[in-house]
């Protein structure tokens, strides 16, 4: 039989139960919301890309919404998310 | 000690001071040469004192950052900034295909090769939520080593080391053969003496440093590739947009290339080439269908035909052409199908209209236009979900000092690698706008010198034929490879050929840096989590390390040999590789996190069943591949599922490993107390003294 290395065994078991822990739950909510931002800009400019006529900055605009949109707003989903859990880190000591 | 303060803060300075002299030390290096091409220095010169100076670069930061300590060779030492790990991260990240490919696709594409753009920039918003800070608490050496801990057992361990095998090896044979391509085009020297140089550069700093020297070479390695993209795109901007800032002034180039492409469409001549082509397809597909009868006469016609020109005394490079077209006709019927089939297909793809600059899904059809749209969002999912699944690009978020640095150096990483995502659609845009106006029309006796020079490189890369002989280049006549396009770009744009050295010091930096992290990811996967996990667990550290070494080189020339032998279908294997991290590592590394109730057998069987509903449907659906595997011949068509190209294969892998994980985890008995804590500890971002990490230094 194969045996687990014993470091794993060794995990703290300090924070009884953080799966329900409130900064935990907390986490949950933006990965959730965030996600579906990013699940909207990514998927919906797609499936509709022929339907807009409009141009930015001279770009056709679905084409712009893919090679600039959509990866910008990547970015920022991003920076929000390690910006909003690396303030919120202190929540687990409380 | 260089690349070592005693401080974070020590650190941080001693850094700042070294790549920032590193930078003004290049970019002198750049004017130096400027200098040296006006007052007459030689092309081949030039490409060599980029190609040697930059190679001597990577490989002294490789030698001042040997290590045999295993935390220092492993994981750099936990240490590496957010900022420099961002750097890092992005050119170990941004490969040849990156580099080279990405431009060139948007070039042939249009809308559709935006699928690349958002797939491969998307894929970090889910390492950045979903992955990387978990696996930074987590904190060993690789990712087996997560799926070790966090499943139990060697059983994951092994399949992990499996899947890291089979995404990062075929993807390391790609970047080796994009170095030989790009320093034969740099010097001259021949491509396997190329490879090898490479080899030299890359081995140099994983070898003596394993993942702190690279981690620092790639840092470098960034500044270069950087540069070596900016530079063109900006200056390319400038000529032709008139603005210095690409992705907003090439807008209105952009509404230009739409209005040329759709005068040229209706052009009669453009019509007619068009028509030419199709006729040369049609010739084939009689040829194919009279097979064995014509293979015969085929070849009884072009030795008539050689005759009667000898007879007539005609020009002697028709005669030679006629004679070389006898060399190299089919030896038997079975060669000839193929042949003539690669021809006919080669043809009808030259019949079509050129792909629009930039309307999406730009089909006949109504259904055509959903197919072309289904691809699409099925492909920027799969590279989405691949680029969350990659080993080495994972691997990355150990080195960070903490878990909130880990957020930071993903947010780090996807800036530097927009940086060179957003050039690409301009460059995509000005250099068609160059191709449109420059040699469009012009006549075939002033071709350009980079048509000659690419054309003689290989017909793939660039073919320009006058087709219906009226002695002006039209845009059908014109084929291109996606590959050549931004290192030709210097040259169609007429800028200095130290623009075209930059940029193939670019492309070299990008393909060893991602060489280095996915040679790293190889041999610790191999030495850590088989050898030393599975095999022997009482090595000693310092054995550790130099078993890894030794891996390490068996690694990289296994890789060589590979390249060397120049496999047919290289691109399809490196996007083979997104499809199989999307169906193995993604799948079993956000449900370890985010589902407690995952265990074991679910694992297993996932990472099983994920990759073997990707592999199974590839190969039933390439070409190349089925013929491989099945014997089936090439020319029979295939049948696809719902129409999905088999380079978005993952998209059926991924949900399929997603639901066996949970219906055997279901099935089978809950994971124990220990496991449960583990996911705790792993989801718990403070700081607390991590019993994990003293275990792995001792």
């Amino acid at each position: 039989m194969l045996e687990r290395p014993d470091d794993a065994r060794r995990a703290p078991s300090s924070h009884a139960d953080p799966g329900n822990a409130p900064a935990w739950r907390r986490n949950r909510r933006w990965i959730l919301l965030l996600l579906s931002v990013w699940a909207a800009l990514t998927f919906l400019p797609a499936w509709f890309a022929r339907d807009v006529p409009y141009t930015v900055l001279g770009w056709p605009l679905s084409y712009w919404m893919a090679a600039y949109g959509a990866p910008l707003a990547y970015l920022l989903i991003v920076v929000v998310y390690a910006r909003v859990m690396n303030r919120g880190d202190d929540a687990w000591d409380e | 000690m260089l690349f070592g303060g005693a401080t974070q803060r020590e650190l941080d300075v001693q850094l700042r001071r070294i790549y920032v002299l590193y930078a003004a030390g290049f970019s002198l290096l750049i004017l130096v040469l400027t200098l040296c091409e006006v007052l007459g220095m030689a092309r081949t010169w030039i490409g060599y004192v980029f190609l040697l100076v930059t190679v001597c670069l990577y490989a002294l930061i490789g030698i001042i950052c040997r290590t045999s300590d295993s935390v220092e060779y492993y994981v750099a030492g936990r240490r590496v900034p957010a900022f420099y790990n961002g750097m890092a991260t992005a050119a170990d990240w941004m490969s040849v295909a990156s580099f080279i490919g990405v431009a060139g696709t948007l070039y042939l594409s249009g809308y559709g090769g935006l699928a690349y753009v958002m797939g491969w920039t998307g894929g970090y918003v889910l390492v950045g939520l979903l992955l990387a800070p978990y696996l930074r608490k987590f904190g060993q050496y690789t990712l087996p080593d997560f799926l070790g801990a966090r499943y139990g057992g060697n059983l994951p361990r092994l399949a992990g080391v499996a899947c890291a095998f089979l995404c990062s090896f075929t993807y390391l044979v790609a970047q080796i053969y994009g170095v030989g391509i790009i320093t034969t085009r740099m010097t001259g020297i021949s491509f396997e003496l190329g490879i090898f140089v490479a080899l030299g550069g890359m081995l140099v700093c994983s070898f003596l440093g394993g993942m702190r020297a690279v981690t620092w070479t790639q840092v470098g390695q960034f500044i270069i590739l950087i540069i070596g993209y900016l530079v063109p795109v900006i200056w390319l901007s400038l000529k032709v947009a008139g603005g210095p800032v690409p992705p907003l002034s090439a807008g209105p180039v952009m509404q230009q290339v739409i209005q040329t492409e759709e005068r040229l469409r209706d052009d009669p001549k453009e019509v007619a080439v068009r028509r030419l082509w199709q006729a040369r397809a049609d010739q084939m597909d009689v040829r194919l269908r009279n097979l064995p009868q014509s293979w015969v006469t085929e070849k009884v016609v072009l030795r008539d035909r050689l005759a009667a020109l000898m007879a007539a005394d005609a020009p002697s490079v028709e005669i030679r052409s006629v004679e070389r077209e006898l060399a190299a006709y089919p030896a038997d019927p079975e060669q000839a199908r193929l042949a003539w089939f690669q021809a006919r297909n080669d043809y009808l793809a030259r019949a079509q209209p050129p792909v629009p600059a930039a309307q999406p899904y730009p089909g006949a059809t109504p259904a055509e236009r959903v197919d072309l749209r289904n691809n699409f969002v099925a492909l920027v999912l799969c590279l989405m979900m691949g680029t969350a699944g990659l080993p080495h690009v994972l691997m990355r978020s150990y080195t960070t000092p903490s878990v909130g640095a880990a957020r930071r150096s993903v947010a780090w990483s996807l800036l530097f690698i927009l940086l060179l995502y957003l050039m690409a659609p301009a460059l995509a845009v000005l250099i068609k706008q160059v191709i449109y106006t420059t040699l469009v029309g012009s006549p075939y006796t002033g071709l350009p010198d980079w048509v000659h020079a690419w054309s003689a490189v290989s017909p793939g890369l660039l073919d320009v034929t006058d087709v219906n002989g009226d002695g002006l280049v039209q845009l059908d006549e014109i084929s291109m490879g996606a590959d050549m396009m931004v290192l030709a770009a210097p040259e169609m744009g007429g800028l200095p050929y130290v623009v075209s050295g930059l940029v193939a010091a670019g492309g070299l930096a990008a393909a060893l840096s991602t060489a280095d992290g996915l040679l790293l990811t190889l041999s610790n996967s191999l030495s850590h989590d088989m050898w030393y996990r599975v095999v022997s667990p009482r090595m000693p550290a310092n054995r550790r390390v130099l078993v890894s070494k030794v891996l390490l080189l068996a690694v990289a020339f296994a890789a060589a040999w590979v390249a060397a032998r120049k496999p047919a279908d290289i691109l399809f294997m490196v996007s083979a590789a997104f499809s199989f991290a999307a169906s193995s590592f993604f799948p079993v590394l956000v449900m370890g996190i985010f589902w407690k109730r995952a265990n074991k057998w679910g694992a297993t069987l996932g990472m099983a069943a994920g990759l073997a509903v990707t592999f199974t449907y590839m190969a039933h659906t390439h070409p190349w591949l089925r013929e491989l595997v099945f014997s089936i011949d090439r020319t029979q068509p295939v049948t696809l599922w719902w129409g999905i190209q088999p380079i978005a294969a993952g998209v059926f892998g991924a949900p399929a490993a997603f639901l066996t994980i949970v219906v055997f985890s279901l099935l089978t008995p809950a994971p124990d107390a220990a496991t449960r804590a583990l996911v705790d500890y792993v989801r718990n971002p403070s700081s607390d003294p991590a019993p994990l990490a003293d275990n792995a230094k001792s």
